[in-house]
């Protein structure tokens, strides 16, 4: 929110129905909740980011809380919304595939030369962050890409916050032994 | 890697809790060792890539489902609170207008011109004053008729389209016209409404319905700010399906 417009009366407005509140709302939201999709590898995640949005103007009159909670009460909409989008994909496989058919990833063989071409392709660390266990990549994305708090985060997710930060430890640990130092000249 | 010695005294679990805070905020003092900095630049990148602007015809047609949630969330609310089912249903009318207008483009990505446009009716049209009237005003079964005549006879859409749309405002005028009729098994809520009919308070408000979602998953977010996952309602989805008391 701009503090010409604070979150209060942003709210109140977009949950009358004022078409610049919730575009205001959108703008501010929509990087961060897109990106969580995309970063949990949702098929489709502009489609289910419009759920997502659409769920949050029907929820908005009933919502109480300040600007931090109602980012939390968003991603659990997008948190929910992933997994219902899954369980639909889920219904729909029909045509198993062998792992031996899949792509080989680029973290298979991780490289200065694989690396330098992932980079380019602009999908480097996406494929990195992809390549954790679920439940750190739940809370890597919450906590990096939502930017929500431990306690937040825990919440969306049912965990004890100390789950969440061990959790984090592992997942940015092993973020982190993939980035390759840049080269000594 | 940083040696855990250079940490003597201090818990290795707090130590790496504050890396990962300062990572998160960006905070990296200058003798950070490479674990800290191989983590800050593990989140830069992971931002870098994932936090970006939605394309404009996303967003336009994000904000255009947005607006039309807004305006169908307002519907029942009009009926409790003193407007007519002729707004509702003219209201109704454009957004479902400007529904088929989407569909026509091609759903969901349309052409930027004609989402702008339709979220333009949707939002100036649906909230004309001169559509409001009071809730004592009398709902005639004529005027039903009337205005889903005009629509279909005035109305751009051809085929498939045309006739979603009246048929869409047939059915909200007469779902309308019978919420303000009181011999309306719907409006006394005599428990054996089909489920659309929540007129009148007689049904759970959306948003409210009971805990826990379906396949015996965690429900809906809390709209109160307090994420729960176990078991809070989902604001508004599946909207009208709640029970009839």
């Amino acid at each position: 929110m701009t503090p010409a417009t604070p979150f209060p009366r942003t709210l109140a407005s977009a949950s009358a129905g004022d078409e610049h509140a919730l575009a205001e709302l959108y703008r501010s939201l929509a990087p961060a909740v897109i990106g969580y999709l995309r970063g949990q590898g949702a098929a489709e995640p502009e489609d289910v980011a419009s759920e997502v949005f659409v769920s949050l103007v029907r929820g908005l009159p009933g919502f109480e809380g300040d600007e931090e909670g109602f980012r939390a009460w968003v991603f659990t909409i997008a948190h929910r919304r992933l997994i219902d989008e899954r369980r639909r994909l889920a219904r729909r496989l029909e045509d198993p595939v062998d792992p031996g058919d899949l792509p080989v990833t680029p973290l298979d063989v991780v490289n200065a030369e694989d690396e330098a071409l992932a980079r380019l392709e602009g999908a480097w660390m996406l494929t990195r962050v992809q390549d954790l266990t679920p439940a750190q990549r739940d809370v890597i994305l919450l906590r990096v890409v939502a930017d929500l708090s431990v306690d937040r985060v825990a919440a969306i997710l049912g965990k004890e916050p100390g789950a969440v930060k061990m959790l984090q430890r592992r997942g940015l640990a092993r973020l982190a032994r993939t980035i390759v130092p840049d080269p000594v000249t | 890697m940083a040696d855990p010695s250079d940490h003597q005294g201090v818990n290795e679990f707090q130590q790496f809790d504050w890396e990962v805070e300062a990572a998160l905020g960006g905070r990296i003092p200058p003798d950070a060792g490479d674990r800290l900095v191989s983590m800050a630049t593990a989140v830069r990148e992971i931002r870098e890539e994932l936090l970006l602007d939605p394309a404009p015809a996303v967003a336009e047609a994000h904000l255009a489902a947005m607006l039309a949630a807004s305006c169908r969330r307002s519907r029942p609310r009009r009926r409790v609170f003193g407007f007519s089912g002729r707004a509702m249903g003219i209201a109704a009318a454009l957004v479902a207008g400007s529904a088929a207008s989407s569909v026509a483009a091609g759903l969901p990505w349309v052409q930027r011109g004609n989402q702008a446009e339709a979220s333009r009716i949707a939002v100036g049209g649906a909230w004309g004053a001169e559509d409001l009237k009071p809730v004592n005003a009398p709902v005639s079964a004529n005027h039903h008729g009337e205005e889903v005549s005009v629509i279909a006879r005035t109305t751009e859409e051809q085929g498939r389209d045309k006739g979603a749309l009246v048929s869409s405002i047939a059915r909200t005028q007469g779902q309308a016209h019978q919420a303000m009729d009181p011999n309306d098994v719907a409006v006394k809520g005599n428990g054996k409404s089909n489920g659309h009919g929540k007129a009148l308070g007689h049904a759970k408000p959306e948003g409210k319905k009971e805990a826990g979602g379906k396949d015996g998953l965690p429900g809906n977010p809390d709209p109160k700010g307090n994420p729960d996952p176990k078991g809070n309602p989902d604001p508004g989805h599946k909207e009208g399906r709640g029970p009839v008391k």
